[in-house]
């Protein structure tokens, strides 16, 4: 994995260490990340993106403690080879969880019914294809 | 023995430690009354409006100017009576910097490079030629953002221990700022180098400060870990009715025309929002820090 | 805008300080003027005189404001204001030389017009010298200096036959050489750097004392082969005088030879100009060798302490106070730099440079002294002036690096006073016998004594208050004034 696959934005209200652990799971679970792959190191990451090194080690931390990596001895961070590669459908939807409350609290502030919502959702995606 | 337990207690001993810094102009006080201490190897981000009293606040934690009140500290000992052992561990680039204009940048870094044993000569080269700075040309005769690139190589070069730098961006181009941060945040996590730095650039801020200090008025607002920052205060909205339950500790409030009033509120010990965050109508927003400092600011 | 407005726009063009010292001198000056004119005392010639001073020093000082006024409305794009400053200049011209040329008797010599014209004249001549860039306005000072020079009885030679044949058109020239440079310093956006600005841009650019940008700016613009070649060798920790020399920059620079050389010859090279010029002057009235011999003996003496030694005195003081103001300067540098903190050392470096410049200007002045004969008691107050300039230079270095600056007033009573000291002591001692000059009471030469252990005792309780200010202070780098 190459540094540049992750993108910081400062100025979002999510801490920086936050949107590293959700860009990894979002690329375990998508499959741009296999079991075993290698990620760059602490400096690389820090490096590149001109963030503070702990910044980083936090973030690795984080997903270490989650399962989403492995320290693997002398090679540094590497993703989990437990299981994660084959992620149910569930698990895949439950990463979006946070967008789709987002979008099921404007729909009931804008009063549309979850059926509008959902054709419309429908045609986002089947446009996208 | 003993030389190297003191300077092994040196080690240890708070890089910058301000304690009750109080000190005025002409009778209008910059600072009233600031405590602030920073961990070896942090970065410290130091952000407030213009004239909020940053760089009179960092002269007098590096002994620069005598506070009427107060007492600062550097590596444990007093900052105005500091030792040549603790000057040779600190490098400090001044807003605007335009010492020894009558010399080149090599002139310059030949001179300095006597006083500091860890002098990184290569490196010094190396930026002047990446940031195409002339080395034989009279510094007088440089622009103002190349002097400041010339002053913030040397204080790269002497390799410090403690980094102070006064608004260090304002003058750098997009790319060169990008590389100055790169530089601040390898030297704080590889070399252990602790750094302090005032801004009002807030993304620069988030990207590479591991602690992040606010002064208004003379006072430091907060002070925390930056990602705590962005997780522990947020902004509470109550509609008209509801105006009155504002928190009493929110760090700010503005009363909008129609009567609602938006505050900035900080979590509990327990990681709770404060009660008036339940009122019907009442609604948290996070922010990012600019809007947290644009908000208590304002 | 109403013509009260315009009369004081020109004083807002003027930096505050120097606003009411102008405002003062011109006041007194006009006070006096119709005070004594109102007596009746006056004969048509003295006011004619007193107002051809008036009318110079006001356009000199005051109305050049209106151009840098101009030049900043512009820049803040306020035409009305531009256009304004233009204004206030007819009316001034009206107020000052169209109503006195009407209400003052013309000399005998004179017409009304010829009077109306030379007061236009003495008006023309400084706003020109004022607005054009230095190098020209240098001519117009050279060209008087020659001019008085040719003919010493200038008056008696343009015995107002011709006047107006030769005045009408070189108004014209001067008004035309006006505009031409408002125009373009208005509309060109010259920097006050540069070489081709403005003389009263070049003015307040050097009045510019709040930091030592003005320097920096000196620096700027002397060309290469002009500039100090610093001597970096002997730096260092191990080496602190040579090292703070380095920081403290100016003269304190330590420098290679041949770069230190170049400065002697510079300044010998302007020096023996004054010196020519002295001697030009002695010539054109006694053609004698002696007397040219004397001329520049004394001229040398006049120049080398009474100039060099005080200008070497002031210079480094001034450097010094700069340095100790600017907190994004030296100062931190010396503050933070191992190994330069001892108050000893930095004594040394800062008393040393400009003492040891005094060494040769003394033996300069001994050795011109004795060519001249002079009596002991006229050496020893030559000796005197440049024993008040190491004095000076130790109590003013002792109070800014302890921090007991006196405010700026007692300070420029103290320069004024020096000054006359130093003036009268060197001059009248040495052309004349002060023991035998009666004053209303007592003679010179006990005055003038009394004068300097008056000025010795001011500076040593100085000294001593800035002695204990450097011993209290935690460390002597802190800047001064903030």
């Amino acid at each position: 994995m190459d540094a540049s696959l992750l993108t910081i934005q400062p100025a979002s209200p999510e801490p920086i260490y936050r949107q590293i652990v959700e860009q990894l799971r979002r690329l375990i679970a998508s499959g741009q990340l296999h079991a075993g792959e290698l990620l760059p190191s602490v400096r690389d990451v820090a490096g590149f993106h001109a963030i503070n090194p702990m910044t980083v080690s936090r973030a690795y931390g984080l997903a270490e403690s989650e399962g989403l990596l492995e320290r693997l001895r002398g090679k540094g961070m590497a993703v989990a080879s437990n299981g994660h590669a084959t992620h149910s459908q569930s698990q895949r939807l439950a990463l979006l969880d946070p967008q789709l409350s987002a979008v099921a609290q404007h729909a009931r502030e804008l009063e549309l019914s979850a059926d509008a919502v959902m054709r419309r959702l429908h045609k986002l995606m089947g446009d996208s294809k | 023995m003993n030389a190297v337990l003191k300077s092994a207690a040196n080690d240890t001993a708070w890089p910058l430690q301000a304690r009750g810094i109080v000190h005025a102009y002409e009778g209008r006080y910059v600072l009233q009354g600031v405590d602030l201490t920073l961990a070896p190897g942090s970065v410290l981000g130091l952000i407030g409006r213009n004239g909020a009293g940053k760089s009179t606040l960092i002269r007098a934690l590096l002994g620069l100017l005598q506070p009427q009140a107060g007492e600062a500290f550097v590596f444990g000992e007093p900052a105005l009576r500091m030792s040549d052992a603790s000057k040779v561990r600190i490098a400090y680039v001044p807003q605007q910097p335009d010492a020894l204009a009558w010399l080149s940048a090599a002139q310059m870094f030949d001179y300095l490079s006597r006083f500091y044993p860890k002098w990184d000569r290569a490196y010094a080269q190396r930026m002047l030629d990446r940031w195409q700075i002339v080395p034989n040309k009279v510094m007088a005769k440089l622009s103002p953002g190349e002097r400041q690139r010339v002053d913030l190589i040397r204080a790269l070069a002497s390799q410090p221990d403690l980094l102070v730098l006064d608004e260090p961006v304002a003058a750098l181009d997009p790319v060169a700022r990008r590389e100055l941060l790169r530089e601040i945040a390898l030297r704080a996590g590889e070399q252990g180098a602790t750094v302090l730095f005032s801004t009002h650039i807030v993304s620069d801020l988030e990207r590479v400060a591991s602690d992040i200090a606010f002064l208004h008025e003379g006072k430091l607002l907060l002070h925390c870990a930056t990602d705590d920052t962005k997780e522990c205060y947020a902004r509470l909205w109550l509609p008209a009715d509801q105006a009155v339950h504002v928190p009493a500790d929110a760090l700010s409030r503005r009363r909008h025309d129609d009567g609602s009033v938006s505050c900035v509120v900080a979590r509990d010990a327990g990681a709770r929002w404060p009660d008036a965050a339940n009122r019907p109508g009442a609604r948290i927003d996070a922010l990012g820090l600019e809007d947290l400092f644009v908000e208590i600011a304002e | 805008m109403n013509a009260a407005k315009l009369f004081l726009l020109p004083w807002w063009g003027a930096p505050t300080l120097t606003r009411g010292l102008i405002g003062g001198l011109l006041a007194i000056l006009m006070l006096i003027f119709i005070v004594v004119a109102a007596t009746g005392r006056l004969g048509a010639r003295e006011m004619y005189g007193a107002w051809c001073f008036i009318d110079l020093l006001a356009w000199a000082l005051l109305m050049p404001n209106a151009l840098v006024l101009a030049r900043d409305a512009r820049a803040l794009r306020l035409p009305a204001l531009e256009r304004d400053a233009v204004l206030s200049l007819i009316v001034y011209a009206v107020a000052l030389i169209v109503v006195p040329g009407l209400l003052i008797p013309p000399p005998a010599s004179l017409t009304s017009v010829q009077t109306l014209l030379s007061f236009a004249l003495f008006a023309a001549v400084p706003l020109a010298y004022m607005c054009l860039p230095g190098y020209l306005a240098a001519f117009i000072i050279v060209g008087w200096l020659i001019l008085n020079q040719l003919s010493p009885n200038l008056a008696a030679v343009a015995n107002m036959m011709n006047f107006t044949v030769w005045a009408a058109p070189m108004l014209l020239v001067l008004l035309l050489a006006i505009a031409w440079s408002w125009r373009r310093t208005v509309r060109g956006a010259i920097a006050a750097a540069s070489h081709s600005a403005p003389m009263v841009l070049k003015l307040r650019m050097s009045a510019w004392k709040g930091s030592d940008k003005a320097d920096i700016a000196q620096v700027r613009q002397r060309p290469d082969w002009l500039r100090a070649q610093p001597d970096l060798r002997r730096c260092g920790p191990e080496f602190p005088q040579q090292s703070l020399r380095v920081v403290l920059g100016g003269l304190f620079l330590p420098q290679r030879w041949t770069s230190r050389l170049r400065t002697w010859l510079w300044a010998v090279l302007w020096s023996s100009l004054f010196v020519a010029f002295m001697m030009l002057q002695a010539w054109s009235r006694h053609p004698q060798t002696g007397w040219l011999w004397r001329a520049g003996l004394f001229a040398t003496l006049a120049w080398g302490i009474g100039f060099g030694a005080s200008m070497v005195a002031l210079i480094s003081v001034l450097r010094l106070g700069r340095v100790w103001q600017n907190v994004t300067g030296e100062l931190p540098l010396l503050a933070l730099l191992p190994g330069l903190g001892a108050r000893g050392d930095l004594l040394r470096a800062m008393l040393a440079p400009p003492l040891y410049t005094q060494l040769p200007l003394l033996a300069l002045s001994l050795i011109c002294a004795l060519s001249l004969h002079l009596r002991p008691a006229a050496l020893a107050f030559v000796l005197l002036t440049q024993v008040g300039a190491i004095a000076f230079v130790v109590v003013f270095v002792l109070l800014i690096a302890g921090g007991k600056l006196p405010n700026k007033w007692l300070v420029s009573v103290l320069g004024c006073a020096g000054f006359v000291l130093v003036s009268v002591s060197l001059f009248v001692p040495t052309l004349s016998d002060a023991s035998t000059i009666r004053l209303p009471a007592g003679n010179l030469a006990d005055w003038l004594i009394a004068g300097w252990l008056a000025l010795g005792a001011i500076l040593f309780c100085l000294g001593l208050r800035g002695w204990r200010g450097l011993v209290q202070r935690p460390h002597p780098f802190l800047p001064n004034g903030t």
